[in-house]
């Protein structure tokens, strides 16, 4: 009886998830991928998207300065790490600052922005949610590995901003949501 | 007279025994004061040797401890693994001694030291000094294999007071090339925090010179390093990479997930912080360098004195000893495809869910 109720639970909540994927593919490519918060997860995507053959460009650290319109799509991986952070010399307001200039000016190029969520509950936290908060804001899609959504966060703000959420159990299953978000 | 003689004949004697069988006093003094330790290396081992011969300075002392060379018959790239630099990190030395038992090595060599710092394996000291997650465990944990019961030394995480030579630091350790504040005094005895090494300071940092001349001097592609962590803590279940070599970490990670559904944190190392193996080897020498961490029940703040680090429900060695063995031939493959002339190829090894399921029993000779 137990396992029956939950059996329906899942396909329901596996049904919500597929309707509210975009129904077409959106996003051009190529994409411009960057860390928000300097986590080595933006290492893990990079092979996650080569695997994807999905043609890309990366650079954690780029400015707003630096986008042009020879990338069609922007694909945050967003987790803050204090270490990575430290490494690459910069605060966690100076992050921020340019996160949210980053996304100002993907708007004006009218760019397509995604955001990856992979690192799970251990990429969560008050230096976490902020960077979070002003992606999916920005965002058209968002895929996010379930665990990090325990809380319901990625799913209040995807309803916020009105886009499709995707979540996966690990990191290697987002290739193919994100793979199919592409033109 | 008569005395004078007898002695210069007995002098005489011991020369000529010196002088005809060199090799047999070199052997008195290699093992002296270490733990005979029983492995059965598998017909795949080429040949055991020393630190010491990297480093004769060891030769002699609880610092010196064995290496085991397995050669494939096609060139190929060289691989090193180490366990036990902190010897109350069971599953890295467990790792490489199911390595040691079971490897055949087809093409390019490895290298294998179970036993990284053997003054840390062979004792338990409880010094007030140090804190109580450095020292809890056994003094020995026991594995029933096909041939009867099997014991295999746990240790305790610094190089024993009585070995290092040279008192802690009063104020605390600095490593000779670190900006950072001091760190607690007993880390002069933790062999990860002594990289590159020196001979001239205490034991502790001459094994990391000595360690540091193998991957040098063998000419080591890939270096590993294997250890254990608090079961819930940050670290546990983490590859930390040099970040010189975080791309073939992350494709290997990527790999781990998609082949045996395990997944792995990744951390690269932090360069401002010294003498740690993944940050030192990769900087120093031309190894790609990982660092890998289990999850150890007995390393829990507050675990029982009775702990069971072997059985553990939730970790057992088994599966521990399998995320080890597992990220390193992920990132051998990985390293192989882009290398392909330094390709190391391995085998006679369990598959990953029959010795995470089974534990390491039915594996050990
Ligand atoms: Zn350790």
């Amino acid at each position: 009886m137990k396992k029956t109720f939950l059996l329906c639970a899942l396909f329901l909540a596996f049904a919500a998830s597929v309707s509210g994927q975009q129904g077409l593919a959106f996003a051009e490519k190529p994409a411009l991928v960057t860390s928000i918060g300097q986590s080595a997860d933006f290492e893990m995507i990079k092979v996650l998207l080569s695997r994807a053959k999905i043609a890309f460009t990366a650079d954690p650290l780029i400015k707003a300065e630096g986008l042009n319109a020879s990338s069609k799509t922007l694909i945050l991986v967003v987790g803050a790490s204090s270490k990575g952070l430290g490494a690459a010399g910069i605060s966690a307001e100076d992050e921020l600052k340019r996160t949210n200039a980053l996304l100002k000016k993907a708007k004006e190029l009218k760019m397509s922005v995604i955001t990856l969520h992979v690192g799970g509950a251990s990429r969560r936290g008050a230096m976490s949610d902020t960077l979070i908060k002003s992606c999916m804001a920005a965002s058209d899609y968002a895929i996010v590995v379930a665990s990090g959504d325990e809380d319901g966060l990625f799913t209040a703000l995807a309803a916020q901003a009105k886009i499709a959420l995707t979540k996966v159990e690990r990191l290697s299953s987002a290739g193919a949501p994100l793979a199919a978000a592409f033109k | 007279m008569h005395t004078r003689k007898s002695v210069a004949l007995a002098a005489a004697a011991l020369l000529f025994f010196c002088l005809s069988v060199p090799s047999l006093s070199a052997q008195d003094i290699r093992g002296r004061y270490l733990i005979q330790h029983d492995y059965r290396p598998s017909d795949g081992l080429a040949r055991i040797g020393w630190l010491s011969d990297y480093y004769p300075g060891l030769l002699g002392t609880p610092g010196d401890s064995k290496v085991y060379y397995f050669e494939g018959s096609k060139p190929g790239g060289t691989l090193f693994i180490g366990g036990g630099t902190h010897g109350n990190e069971i599953a890295g030395i467990m790792a490489a001694v199911l390595l040691i038992e079971n490897l055949k090595v087809e093409a390019g060599r490895v290298i294998v030291v179970p036993n990284m710092n053997n003054s840390a394996v062979s004792h338990q000291e409880k010094e007030s000094l140090l804190p109580s997650y450095t020292t809890r465990g056994p003094a020995w944990i026991s594995i029933q294999s096909p041939s009867g019961q099997r014991f295999f030394k746990y240790g305790s995480r610094c190089t024993n007071l009585a070995h290092q030579g040279v008192p802690d630091p009063a104020g605390g350790y600095v490593h000779p090339d670190s900006n950072e504040a001091p760190l607690p005094a007993w880390e002069f005895r933790n062999l990860n925090r002594a990289y590159p090494g020196r001979i001239d300071s205490g034991l502790t940092q001459k094994i990391a010179y000595a360690v540091t001349q193998v991957l040098i001097r063998e000419k080591v592609d890939i270096a590993f390093d294997y250890h254990e962590a608090d079961a819930g803590g940050r670290l546990a279940n983490m590859m930390v990479a040099n970040p010189k070599n975080i791309g073939t970490a992350a494709a290997a990670l990527f790999d781990l997930e998609l082949d045996h559904g395990l997944s792995l944190k990744l951390e690269p190392s932090n360069m401002e912080f010294r003498g740690l193996s993944h940050r030192e080897w990769g900087a120093g020498t031309d190894a790609q360098a990982f660092l890998t961490e289990t999850p150890n029940p007995g390393m829990v703040e507050n675990a029982p004195p009775d702990v069971d680090v072997v059985n553990d429900p939730k970790n057992p060695l088994g599966s521990r000893v399998a995320k080890h063995i597992y990220s390193t031939l992920a990132v051998a493959r990985v390293y192989g495809e882009s290398n392909p002339g330094r390709m190391i190829l391995m085998s006679g090894l369990p598959a990953y869910e029959d010795l995470a399921s089974q534990g390491l029993g039915p594996y050990l000779r």
